[in-house]
């Protein structure tokens, strides 16, 4: 009951985070809602299967992550999903200056910035998109992204570097694009 | 030393607050000399925000149409209410009325609660108080009033130090501000904070009662989000 009991805490201080890193998996809002819902009943059922409370973070996490691979599977009929691409059809390159976002002011008025973004990150491969969600998103550890995903850590590094790598490709971020801000001593 | 000495994973993990202090270290100093490994650092830097402040909420329907070219249907409508239901609670009147691009300073008339953030992220001691002369200014405005008010301070960048105790010059008026108005709060750049801690290798002490946010700006865009006016000095 006591681990029940901060579970249902975990989900409503978090229903927004959670959503907002299954909408980063799937790209659609209805979609990530279900997935939240679907792991949210997965975890109550399996409660007492969770040994250290400690762990949660990261046990509904992986949970929520099994969700969406049944989706996946279910959608595409495959067994190895880690290499899909679960993007926008009609995607087109577009630039985006990472610097002229860099006040408040900018990144809450280029709302395309944000789709551009979002677009960007949708065309990435599945085991990329996980890795970069869980730790720029969730803000996990390489550690805990470990476990969560059952990859070694130097897996997780390689992947969080070459996602990214893909992202600034993506992001068309040219050298004489940037204003750099020097270190102030 | 050139950046070609660090791999990408190291300079990943560094941005990630991965490495060790020792490592940390070592990376600083070669940026000081080394511009590409700035310049590639602060990139890695850039779309880890990037990413983070991309999907900070959840989209309203117009937002998904945009994306998808999807109708927006009676589940995202219910969907919205209901989060917004969770993230409400004091602030929640002042939600529905929001026009969601606006940093304007302008504030409705009609609006029972006025919400205003403001930002430091400068160690200028003259701006500094600027700012602390404004937010008195309108808590003492709204002292009299009918109407209610709330105001935030956040800082980030260089604005940390304010609040640090052995570096600010204001820590008598902070302290002075937060006991005469329990209607104003201040929050800083969990990010700042530990940046600042790594490469000063010390445990930044900051004054009492305040919040440390995810990221200065993420908690600007979220104040924002949920009806909050930003006033930038």
């Amino acid at each position: 009951m006591f681990n029940k009991n901060k579970l249902s805490r975990f989900c409503v201080d978090n229903r927004n985070l959670l959503i907002n890193i299954a909408y980063s998996w799937c790209h659609e809002r209805t979609q990530a809602e279900d997935l939240v819902q679907d792991a949210i009943e997965k975890a109550l059922k399996n409660i007492s299967k969770l040994n250290d409370i400690k762990q949660l973070k990261a046990w509904f996490i992986k949970i929520m992550l099994n969700c969406w691979r049944d989706k996946l599977r279910k959608k595409h009929d495959l067994q190895n999903f880690d290499d899909l691409i679960v993007g926008e059809e009609n995607y087109s390159h577009q630039n985006v200056n990472l610097y002229e976002s860099s006040t408040p002011e900018s990144l809450l008025s280029q709302q395309q910035t944000k789709l551009i973004v979002q677009t960007a990150i949708s065309q990435l491969p599945v085991k990329h998109k996980t890795v970069l969600s869980l730790i720029d998103i969730y803000g996990v550890s390489y550690s805990e992204v470990s476990t969560i995903l059952d990859i070694p850590i130097g897996t997780v590094m390689s992947r969080i570097s070459r996602a990214r790598n893909d992202l600034l490709q993506r992001l068309s971020v040219k050298e004489d694009e940037h204003k750099v801000i020097p270190l102030k001593k | 030393m050139k950046e070609q000495q660090y791999s990408d994973e190291i300079l990943n993990a560094y941005v990630d607050g991965e490495l060790s202090a020792d490592d940390n270290n070592a990376i600083l100093n070669s940026m000081k000399s080394d511009k590409a490994l700035l310049r590639r650092v602060r990139d890695l830097e850039r779309v880890k925000s990037l990413v983070g402040t991309s999907f900070n909420e959840v989209p309203n329907s117009n937002y998904e149409k945009s994306i998808k070219g999807n109708k927006p249907s009676l589940s995202i409508a219910a969907s919205v209410l209901l989060l917004l239901g969770v993230v409400s609670g004091w602030i929640g009147h002042d939600l529905l009325n929001k026009d969601e691009t606006s940093t304007q300073i302008v504030v409705s008339e009609k609006k029972d609660t006025w919400n205003i953030v403001l930002h430091v992220n400068t160690n200028d001691k003259y701006i500094q108080k600027t700012i602390l002369d404004e937010t008195e200014s309108l808590l003492e405005s709204f002292k009299d009033s009918e109407k209610k008010a709330k105001v935030e301070i956040v800082a980030y960048g260089q604005g940390v130090f304010l609040f640090d105790k052995s570096k600010s010059k204001y820590q008598d008026r902070l302290e002075s501000l937060k006991n005469n108005f329990t209607n104003l709060s201040y929050a800083v750049c969990g990010r700042t904070l530990k940046r600042i801690e790594q490469k000063q290798d010390r445990k930044i002490n900051l004054i009492a009662d305040m919040t440390i946010s995810r990221s200065g700006i993420y908690q600007i865009i979220k104040r924002q989000k949920q009806g909050w006016n930003y006033i930038r000095i």
